[in-house]
């Protein structure tokens, strides 16, 4: 073996196999973590404009929910009963329903 | 292949990058543990996850190995100029980073050449960890470190020099 095969040798020797495992699962898990927190942001972002264009509308937007509230009424009752049994009857009621979640 | 996995990794896929990482994180991680970098784990997992958010600034998909090493030679340059580095170290930690010896090396010209390495410049370190440790192209190393190519070429040959003197000199 010349020396060149030595030095290069010497200077390839890479990590030991034990840790690389380990290694790549920190690196998913902070992958994943940046992934959370810029969803994180982004919805926090579009509630914020959300709820800033709702206030801006909310004068027009009391005027119309009192000019139909009295419309609505029995039908939001009614929507407000189907979605209490939903859950009070947790998964058995969705199945029975055709309804899947999750 | 890789440059497949580099489109789906772009696309979102976090199997592709995974796949990646398991690909060149040992290669990386002794390139900068050759380099000096006692930090080298931490630069490396800091240089892979800024390659994951970067990914759309690679031009080249088969480009990826060399643009992977120049984002974590940038990284391990802010390391060094950072002010806030790691003080106290767990044992277990730093034994975990110890290389595998090379079989063909005796353990005194390992350590001989352990010593003359730490001696050489960062960026001369680092050119012949690669070209002559890895088998890059000088033009390759040239464009990972964002070296002058002359550079790289002199960098290689001094290096080499001062380490085949010190395995020629050792008992």
């Amino acid at each position: 073996m010349t020396l060149d095969d030595q030095l290069s040798a010497f200077l390839a020797e890479a990590p030991q196999q034990s840790r690389a495992a380990i290694f790549s699962a920190e690196v998913m898990k902070r992958i994943e973590r940046r992934i959370f927190l810029e969803r994180l942001a982004f919805v926090t972002l579009v509630t914020a404009v959300l709820a800033v264009v709702l206030w801006a509308c909310s004068p027009v937007l009391n005027l119309a929910a009192s000019a139909f509230a009295s419309t609505f009424t029995p039908a939001a009752a009614m929507l407000v009963f189907a979605a209490a049994i939903l859950l009070a009857g947790g998964p058995a009621v969705w199945r029975g329903l055709g309804l899947r979640f999750g | 292949m890789e440059a497949a996995l580099v489109r789906q990794a772009r696309a979102g896929s976090q199997a592709a990058f995974a796949r990646l990482v398991a690909l060149h994180e040992k290669p990386l991680r002794g390139f900068l543990r050759k380099s000096g970098w006692i930090d080298a784990d931490d630069i490396a997992q800091e240089a892979l996850v800024a390659a994951w958010s970067g990914l759309n600034k690679l031009r080249d998909d088969d480009g990826f190995r060399g643009w992977l090493y120049g984002v974590a030679w940038r990284k391990a340059l802010g390391h060094r100029r950072g002010v806030k580095r790691a003080a106290a170290r767990d044992e277990a930690w730093r034994g975990e980073q110890v290389l595998e010896a090379a079989a063909e090396v005796a353990a005194e010209d390992r350590l001989a050449l352990e010593a003359a390495l730490a001696t050489l410049p960062a960026d001369q370190r680092a050119c012949v960890t690669l070209c002559l440790g890895q088998g890059w192209s000088h033009a390759e190393a040239s464009d990972a470190l964002g070296l002058p190519l002359g550079t790289v070429k002199s960098h290689v040959a001094r290096g080499r020099e001062r380490l085949l003197a010190v395995l020629k000199g050792a008992p």
